[in-house]
């Protein structure tokens, strides 16, 4: 069922690619393959105030991401909707993509519609389509000329102008084609190794995160010939694989991505994100698959992934609760920052999924020393709710014993709990008990699977399958025509068989 | 004149166990003599009086002359009567008593030279008994004759006669020391066998005696194996025997078939299903594919290797099944999730899918079962709780804590839940329920230990037994193997397109096949 | 080889000598096939037959068996008062009521010459449930191990003294301060055997082989 669900989920775009997806047409099929991710829904609703200033945030990126990062704060949080959304129509305003006007004038009329700019500036509308198309036409007809003049290089630049230009005005199908189209135009690896950045920078808004890795992997294949080059693209390309991989639930790869980032990333690809995100996505993606050891030595120890950290202090100090097994400080801290994951354009939908996870983690790991705990003293670490409602966080209905029979049932916790002292205790059997039982059922397996085998054998050896009527009928016949057993066949009609 | 006749009937009397006085062959000729000198007609006047040898012969000494003479009375009581079951047959009366006798204590030796009159004297002790709608008399008289005759693991038709008696005269308990034995072998054609044993050597294997031309067992058909293993199943069913009940009819439902499902099968599957939910709480995941063409290779590496899941369904039978027993898979489903409200309603929709298919007994016995199991997979999560919480946790069919109580304390006394209980010292107080996660008592444990390993010795030497005889019997036919696999293969083939034809017009023949496309 | 024909005198006098439960059951079973050949008429030869049959089975704990047998008797035996009580007792025997059983067993009117099979399934029953509740509870309130055991519930809330040592002469321990009963756990002697092990092992290792 919930299978089912997520199945849907998946379906369903990021609210702005919705569009622009739907104007790609044949692309859909793609991107509903690569868009493997996601367990909530779409639609969010952020009440708490996040840590952040919205100005000195969105200033981190630059180019289509900001407006989508702002319309996402916009729709998402209660708090900063007029904020990011006012900033979001003039985002749209100063570029070409007319649909992302429509949507931030819409969006903004719905919370604040006495705002001057929740009005549709009908005239700029106008004017821009008006610009947009002669810009489209003239780029086409240019390429139609290079076409016919059959030079490499101006096909190239002139689907590179093209695909730049509907990258600018929001059809990212049509731009996701146009620079695909440059591909067998390239002629030096630089020229391949730009193409295919723009490739994943389309794709990395379509959402098409297959598209993404198989690009990536392809960027990765490219030997470029100045070093400084690859080092330059190096940094871009991890980061670019672990949003890839973030978003297709895939946390551990998305780790390992994120801390082999290495620093001279800078803002050097904040068209996609920022160091402050690598640092948050990697610590989250390895606190939620990582166990104490190697959060250690591949994270807090990692002297490249330091740099990307200190941007973050708070993650380091949550890593470095969790090794040290303060699990309650390491849970605090990620709950402090939720607001503003969930109004992360790429965390968004992970945040839970990824929470859950280190709570899991964080409670395994505290019983790992125990043989039995007072549910009370779990209560104090794991129940973060404030401490009037602590006294009965150890009754049977009380969330926390829920979560914790949750965990027991889908054989996360192999222990039990006991009501009766009100403690978990684990479970250590005899285990030359178990082992002893384990044999004799076993044991009974064997014999009964032999005896069907020999039976199933025998039963093709003598010819008495199931077969058909055909067959089966002439059988029949042959019994009847046969001789007679004296009496033998009165009862092969038994009427009223019944147990 | 009567002298001389008993002379030659008491002349080749049984030899005790391991005797050597006369040899094999000598016996052999003996014997093959002696059921010549019985056959020929008019071996003693009509008029006799059975009485007169019957009561000089012994059964067990003379096995043989006393078959035939008995043989030779049953025939001219029905000849003067004109009835099948004459008086003189019916329980009580003359012959059925000398019947009665003989096949309790006959000579099994003696009795493998007429195996088929044999096997007509059960068959008509049976009918006897079933015309005077007293089958339950005919029951023990086969279950004993069958010990008797001490076939090891060969079927014959009166194994099928026995389990239908025993469910017809609603007497389970009787038929158990027949069920319980393996059987996983069947008459052969004489011509595959090809041994050197003397039918009244001590030595000879019985699989080597059975064939299908001495008579042991009317013309099988699969349906004959397939009713057997149902009806066994539907005895250990009644007695509550659910791993029994469970392992009969897995050996119905992964039955081989040539492209075609028999009803019986499908009847099993849905029985199956439930005495897994009542046996086990769930469904015991049983989704087996062995293709009809790797039954001829895997017969040859037998001995090898055996695997360890079963994996005996093939996928167009599987698809068969799931069909057909949607209503009883839907319960299931309900039952293993714990869903007890949909559970209800699922039985309520299925009515008269039970009723039709007599299965309304056991599904009635699914809401005790899923309160069991409901309380058996707490102690997963749970090491105490009180009554309260029991009842809580749990949507079972009990109301009330005082209910609830007496229902797990009835589990824990009788020892389907691992656990015990504990009255708090208030008065009114409540129950504390401890559920243990080690299985019973060590002591307990031996016990069981014990009884499972002298279950599974003796099932592991049947086992051994039927694997050295079917390779005996194959082995000596390996050309003949290679034909059937091909064959196989080949009719496989070319019924697909007769079948379907069948199917459509051929519902007056028999309605217990259904074609592979449904 | 022939067993004596089944007769009142002859049932009774196989209850009488038969030495234990299993060897009543395993007499009675062969006679059943006479009682099918005697006339349904004789009521009284075949109700006692029935009762004491149906009781040897339950002595034997063949529960699901005696339902059977209840479901084959001859019609007109069914309807005896004696065979109807069976078919009350087998439904309290079938539910686990307790406080029913003893009450069947001690309170309906069971033939004069049947009472001895009652008594002793009593007994069984009795000391069959001791043994349960000695291995299934912890601690029990006397009312409800009275219950268990047939005895008066209300006495032993009281602290009846008789009722206590009852209890504590089977090794349980009384505790006057919680007024609760702390059973002592049936241990049947298991028989030693070193074999057993030993030969456990030897299946363990050919099956991981």
């Amino acid at each position: 069922m919930d299978l089912l669900q997520s199945d849907i989920a998946e379906a369903a775009y990021p609210p702005y690619a919705t569009q622009t997806a739907a104007a790609a047409g044949g692309m859909d099929m793609e991107i509903s393959n690569g868009n493997t991710t996601a367990s909530t829904g779409p639609f969010v609703r952020v009440d708490d105030a996040p840590k952040f200033e919205l100005d000195s945030y969105i200033a981190n990126y630059t180019g289509r991401t900001r407006f989508n990062r702002l319309y996402l704060i916009g729709t998402c949080s209660t708090y900063l909707s007029v904020e990011a959304l006012k900033a979001a129509v003039a985002e749209a305003k100063s570029g070409k993509d007319l649909s992302r006007y429509e949507r931030a004038v819409q969006a903004l009329a719905e919370v604040a519609p006495g705002e001057a700019e929740a009005v549709f500036d009908r005239q700029w509308a106008d004017r821009l389509q008006k610009v947009v198309k002669s810009e489209t036409d003239r780029l086409e007809h240019e390429l139609r000329g290079y076409k016919n003049n059959l030079i490499k290089e101006s096909i190239r630049m002139g689907n590179e102008d093209l695909g730049h230009h509907y990258h600018q005005t929001g059809e990212l199908g049509s731009a996701f084609k146009a620079y695909s189209r440059m591909r067998d135009f390239c002629t030096t690896t630089s020229h391949i190794a730009s193409m295919l950045f723009k490739v994943i920078s389309v794709s990395i808004e379509r959402a098409d995160w297959l598209s993404v890795q198989s690009n990536v992997h392809r960027l990765r294949g490219l030997q470029s010939k100045p070093d400084d080059e690859q080092a330059k693209n190096a940094p871009k390309i991890s980061a670019a694989l672990g949003l890839a991989q973030l978003n297709s639930g895939s946390y551990l790869e998305a780790a390992t991505s994120f801390l082999a980032t290495e620093p001279t990333l800078g803002d050097s690809y904040n068209e996609v994100l920022s160091s402050n995100d690598v640092a948050v996505y990697g610590g989250l993606c390895a606190l939620a698959s990582m166990d104490r050891n190697e959060l250690q030595r591949r994270v807090l120890d990692n002297s490249s992934f330091r740099n990307f950290l200190e941007l973050e202090p708070h993650i380091r100090r949550a890593i470095s609760f969790f090794c040290n097994s303060k699990f309650r400080p390491c849970l605090e801290i990620l709950e402090a920052y939720r607001a503003d994951y969930l109004l992360d354009i790429h965390l968004q939908r992970h945040v839970q999924t990824l929470y859950t996870r280190i709570r899991t983690k964080s409670i395994q790991q505290y019983l790992v020393p125990f043989n039995r705990v007072s549910l009370q003293s779990m209560a104090k670490i794991f129940v973060l709710e404030t401490p009037a409602n602590q006294s009965n966080s150890t009754d049977l209905n009380s969330a926390f014993v829920q979560e914790l029979i949750g965990l027991i049932q889908d054989g996360t916790l192999d222990s039990r709990i006991d009501l009766e002292k009100h403690v978990l205790v684990s479970n250590q059997g005899d285990k030359r008990i178990e082992l002893q039982e384990a044999t004799l059922g076993s044991l009974q397996n064997y014999v009964n699977e032999a005896h069907l085998r020999l039976l199933r054998a025998n039963v093709v050896s003598a010819g008495l399958e199931v077969r058909p009527l055909a067959d089966d009928r002439r059988a029949k016949m042959e019994e009847r025509g046969g001789k007679r057993s004296t009496i033998g066949n009165l009862f092969s009609r038994v009427p009223g068989m019944k147990p | 004149m009567m002298s001389d006749i008993l002379t030659r009937l008491s002349a080749v009397p049984s030899r005790p166990h391991g005797a050597t006085e006369t040899t094999d062959e000598t016996y052999d000729r003996q014997l093959r003599d002696l059921v010549t000198y019985l056959k020929q007609p008019g071996l003693v006047p009509s008029t006799t009086d059975p009485n007169e040898y019957l009561q000089v012969l012994s059964p067990s000494t003379h096995s043989l002359s006393f078959l035939y003479l008995l043989r030779f009375h049953i025939q001219q009581a029905q000849k003067r009567t004109k009835r099948d079951i004459p008086d003189v047959l019916q329980p009580g009366g003359i012959l059925w008593k000398w019947a009665v006798r003989f096949l309790r204590s006959f000579d099994p030796i003696q009795i493998r030279y007429s195996i088929h009159e044999w096997r007509q004297l059960v068959e008509v002790v049976a009918s006897a008994a079933l015309t005077t709608s007293k089958s339950f008399l005919a029951l023990k008289v086969t279950r004993d004759a069958l010990e008797q005759l001490g076939l090891c693991g060969i079927f014959t038709s009166t194994h099928l006669l026995l389990v239908r008696l025993a469910l017809l005269s609603s007497s389970y308990t009787y038929a158990l020391p027949i069920t319980n034995q393996l059987l996983y072998h069947f008459p052969t054609d004489a011509d595959h066998v090809h041994h050197g044993y003397l039918s009244c050597s001590e030595h000879a294997p019985t699989t080597t005696l059975v064939t299908n031309a001495s008579g042991i067992s009317s013309k099988l058909t699969h349906r004959d194996h397939l009713q057997y293993f149902l009806y066994s199943a539907m005895i250990y069913m009644a007695l509550k025997k659910w791993d029994e009940a469970c392992h009969c009819l897995n050996a119905v439902i992964t039955s081989p078939t040539s492209n075609a499902v028999s009803k019986i099968m499908v009847e099993a599957y849905k029985k199956w299903i439930l005495v897994n939910l009542l046996g086990y709480g769930k469904v015991i995941s049983c989704s087996i594919v062995v293709s009809l063409h790797d039954v001829g290779a895997w017969l040859i590496d037998l001995n090898a290797q055996i695997p360890p899941t079963s994996k005996m369904i093939a996928p167009h039978v599987m698809r068969v099944y799931q069909s057909v027993a949607r209503p009883y898979i839907s319960v299931a489903e309900a039952f293993e999730k714990g869903e007890l409200q949909k559970m209800i309603t699922e039985i309520d929709l299925g009515q008269t899918m039970w009723q039709a298919d007599k299965n309304t007994g056991l599904v009635s016995q699914l809401f005790e079962a899923y309160d069991k199991f409901v309380i058996v997979k707490l102690g997963k999560t749970f090491s105490a709780l009180t009554m309260a919480d029991v009842l809580q946790r749990t949507s079972s069919t009990a109301q009330s804590p005082l209910q609830i109580e007496e229902f797990v304390a009835s589990l824990v006394m009788s020892g389907a839940l691992r656990a015990n209980l504990s009255h708090t010292p208030h008065e009114n107080g409540t129950t504390m329920l401890r559920l243990s996660l080690g299985s019973r008592s060590d002591t307990c444990r031996q016990e069981h230990i014990r009884a499972e390993l002298i279950r599974a010795r003796t099932a592991l030497n049947a086992i051994a037994q039927g694997v050295t005889q079917t390779d005996q019997t194959l082995e000596l036919s390996r050309e003949n193997l290679q034909f059937l696999a091909k064959s196989q293969k080949w009719s496989g083939n070319s019924d697909k397109i007769s079948s379907s034809g069948e199917a459509g017009g051929g519902g007056d023949i028999d309605e217990d096949i259904m074609g592979d496309g449904q | 080889m022939d067993l004596p024909p089944l007769s009142l005198d002859q049932l009774f006098a196989v209850l009488s000598t038969a030495p234990t439960p299993a060897d009543l059951y395993k007499i009675l079973s062969d006679y059943e096939e006479q009682a099918c050949l005697i006339s349904p008429k004789e009521v009284e030869l075949l109700s006692a037959f029935y009762t004491i049959f149906f009781f040897s089975h339950l002595l034997t704990d063949q529960i699901e068996e005696a339902r059977a047998l209840t479901k084959r008797m001859p019609q007109p035996i069914l309807q005896t008062d004696s065979v109807q009580n069976c078919l009350l007792l087998l439904r309290a025997v079938w539910q686990s009521k307790h406080a029913s059983i003893y009450k069947i067993l001690r309170e309906l009117p069971w033939p004069e010459r049947a009472q001895s099979v009652v008594q002793s399934y009593e007994n069984h029953f009795q000391q069959k449930t001791l043994k349960e509740v000695s291995n299934s509870y912890e601690a029990i309130r006397p009312a409800a191990a009275a219950t268990y055991l047939g005895l008066d519930p209300t006495l032993a809330q009281q602290g009846d003294q008789e009722i206590i040592q009852r209890f504590t002469a089977c090794g349980w321990s009384w505790d006057p301060e919680t007024q609760l009963l702390h059973p002592k756990p049936v241990v049947s002697a298991p028989p030693k055997d070193n074999g057993l092990q030993r030969e456990l092992s030897r299946v363990m290792a050919l099956i991981s082989h």
